[in-house]
């Protein structure tokens, strides 16, 4: 009796909370029947795997961004304004996955464009499709430089630095200082190898007598780094350089930390911000160099403390690099449907091309080259300590290296691509 | 290179040896004893790592908290593993060994997306109790305290798991289990419990290694995959369901791991699987396994 006194509560409740979800889904369909249909944004984006912390980081920039601007009543386009819609797909950190999704987005759900991917090896896939295809790609993360040097082409562009500027940056900061005996660690994959050439291909340029003491190559997800610790310690390298990320350079920084290496040398850390500062707490050391694109404390502008809130607001976590790679991407997106007018691609492109942001970031200001698409975003080298205000360590001392000097010169990227035609 | 300068880089892969045997003995046990290749191994593992952040976290970071979380985060692990073995895993005794693989692999699924619920998508690491943040000096050479506190334990380890088996009631009856389900249930033994503590166990040993990592490395809720097939591959090498060839290949690993990156650095993700390969042309069987017979 009881049980069935119950099920007849639950069905009506269920029926009446049905009611009341339509009646409101009815009013706000005729509130948006009236205003233009939404433009439609594509992401693709690894959310799960590996790096689906950082990747939603991407994703929670964005989505600040495109609130901010919906909540203006939308983009500013010929036909009047218009709404930002995104529709978003995890392509499981792989290739096929991320294609398959880019042509779901594109061909049946009519997208205007696409926005997203994390990693390299998805960018080339995904880049090659759009090229193929036509489609606008923006990518926000990805780092490899071979996306827009020699596999770049018309469709594609890229608001985040890459690995070849990182280096570049890295080597234009380390060139001024009196070290030349260099000492490296790197993941083994594509990632961890082409910071190490490109960085080494700059010392080697600018800086004389620059020798390699030992490189070591202990693959990607380690779970120890002990014997890579004492054989880097046993080269005696005056300086580490490493582009480590994620939990292997927290095992890394605390097995280190064991051994006394930090002592022993210098060691400096690509990407090693927030997303590595914050989960690291107390247990980070000080004096390590520490290169990132947003610092998180700096004398910061009304600008990023309003990012900062509206972040903080929507996820409950304070902003990291990642936040500020989305957020930028979606503010390019949108200057550019401005400037345009349209979302049509070829105006669009031709409209993208040169464009210039602000930025919270230190970088203050990017802007788009015209000849490969790169954008041509700083980084800042700062030194690792201890703070009273913040549960984890900041960076002081910071040098924001501007990143167009660190970018490859045009004509050698033409000439690059034109070799690769042939 | 002086001889200090060998002596510490073996040092180092022995602390390495201890990781992968601690990820590897729990597996073992369950592959020897109860025949299942458990794939969840690493989501435990994992799950063992974050317990083990969020007791230290409790305990403040204390020392004392950290002892005391070595014995609680383990057994609460090892408990919710146990049940889940009685509700699931008990179903697929004896029937056809995919549909327990599929099991495995999916309650290691299952793991990953329990953490992310539980932890949040943040990466963690837990902090280093004060009574190991300093470095000794051993043969001049600096290694740090933990180092020795975690070789200790898989030594430790090695002997708990060591003397249960081979020198307890409990042991016996697994062991009798492991060799013939039916004649040990007609001789009055209750089989499913045997089993569900072997699994409890297995879990436990997992668990462990989780926890005993957590100070030194970092954690993310895909840890346990990467450690899952680390496990594997030692278990291969030193035999299926040996826990001394466990040791012994975990052992060789780690050891050639130190002094092959001194020599080939560039080769350093290769060196685990040469040994592989190397021991499964030798002695498929594995190092202490038995040839595999087809009737």
């Amino acid at each position: 009796m009881k049980s069935k006194i119950a099920k007849a509560f639950f069905v009506s409740s269920v029926i009446i909370l049905g009611l009341m979800f339509s009646l409101f889904a009815g009013v706000s369909n005729a509130q948006t029947k009236k205003a233009l249909p939404p433009i439609k944004i594509g992401i693709v984006q690894s959310l799960s795997g590996m790096v689906s912390d950082y990747a939603l980081e991407d994703l929670e920039g964005f989505r600040v961004k495109i609130d901010e601007v919906n909540g203006k009543g939308g983009v500013k386009t010929k036909e009047g304004m218009r709404k930002i819609e995104l529709l978003v797909r995890d392509d499981m950190l792989k290739p096929d996955v991320a294609v398959k999704n880019a042509k779901e987005l594109i061909l049946e759900r009519k997208c205007d464009f696409l926005v997203g991917v994390i990693s390299s090896g998805v960018l080339l896939a995904v880049s090659e499709w759009c090229k193929e295809n036509k489609v606008l790609l923006w990518g926000w993360d990805a780092r490899t430089h071979h996306a827009t040097q020699a596999r770049g082409h018309r469709y594609l562009f890229r608001s985040s630095g890459d690995t070849w500027m990182n280096g570049h940056a890295a080597a234009s900061f380390w060139k001024d200082q009196p070290f030349t005996k260099w000492g490296f660690i790197n993941q083994d994959y594509s990632y961890g190898r082409s910071q190490f050439e490109s960085f080494t291909i700059a010392m080697k340029k600018a800086k004389p007598g620059f020798t390699i003491a030992t490189e070591q190559w202990p693959k990607l997800g380690s779970t120890d780094f002990t014997p890579f610790i004492t054989a880097l310690m046993a080269a005696k390298p005056e300086v580490l350089y490493t582009t480590l990320w994620g939990t292997d350079a927290m095992t890394f920084i605390k097995q280190a930390k064991g051994y006394g290496l930090f002592d022993q040398m210098k060691v400096c850390g690509l990407f090693w911000g927030m997303p590595l500062l914050r989960p690291m707490g107390g247990e980070m050391v000080e004096g390590v160099y520490c290169m990132t694109e947003y610092p998180f404390v700096y004398p910061g502008t009304p600008e990023n403390k309003a990012f900062m809130d509206a972040y903080k607001n929507r996820t409950g976590k304070f902003p990291s690099d990642y936040s500020v790679l989305g957020y930028n991407a979606a503010t390019f997106v949108v200057a550019g449907i401005e400037k345009a007018g349209t979302v049509k691609t070829e105006p669009l492109i031709d409209a993208l091309e040169g464009i210039s942001i602000k930025t919270i970031a230190p970088a203050k200001t990017i802007t788009i080259r015209k000849c490969d698409h790169q954008a041509d975003y700083g980084i800042v080298m700062g030194v690792s300590k201890k703070s009273p205000d913040w549960p984890w360590f900041v960076l002081e001392d910071q040098v924001v290296i501007p990143g167009a000097p660190t970018m490859r010169s045009c004509e050698e990227i033409m000439a690059e691509r034109a070799a690769e035609k042939k | 290179m002086t001889g200090w300068v060998l002596m510490s880089q073996f040092l180092s892969g022995l602390t390495t040896a201890m990781i992968y045997f601690l990820i590897a003995a729990g597996l073992t046990l369950i592959l020897g004893v109860l025949k299942i290749m458990n794939f969840a191994q690493g989501g435990i593992y994992m799950l063992g790592a974050y317990t083990c952040y969020t007791f230290i976290k409790l305990f403040g970071g204390t020392n004392s908290g950290f002892l005391l979380t070595l014995i609680i985060a383990p057994i609460a692990v090892a408990a919710f593993f146990s049940i889940l073995e009685v509700v699931l895993m008990r179903r697929f005794y004896g029937k056809v060994p995919l549909y327990m693989l599929l099991l495995t692999y999916g309650i290691l699924i299952a793991t990953y997306d329990m953490a992310r619920m539980i932890w949040g998508w943040i990466i963690k690491t837990a902090p280093m109790p004060p009574m190991f943040r300093r470095t000794l000096a051993i043969f001049g050479q600096p290694f740090p305290a933990y180092n020795v506190f975690l070789i200790f334990m898989g030594f430790f380890m090695f002997f708990l798991i060591w003397f249960l088996i081979r020198r307890t009631a409990w042991g016996k009856k697994m062991r009798a289990a492991a060799d013939d389900r039916e004649m040990t249930a007609a001789l009055g033994i209750n089989v499913p419990i045997v089993f569900t503590s072997v699994f409890g166990f297995g879990a436990w040993i997992a668990a462990m290694g989780g926890a005993l990592v957590a100070p030194m490395a970092g954690m993310a809720a895909d840890m346990g995959i990467d450690a899952g097939i680390t496990a594997f591959i030692v278990v291969v090498i030193g035999g299926l369901g040996s826990l001394p060839g466990a040791l012994l290949a975990a052992f060789i690993c780690g050891e050639v791991l130190a002094f092959g990156i001194l020599i080939l650095p560039e080769f350093a993700i290769a060196f685990m699987y040469l040994v592989l390969v190397i021991v499964l042309i030798v002695r498929p069987w594995g190092i202490f396994g038995k040839p595999i017979i087809i009737k």
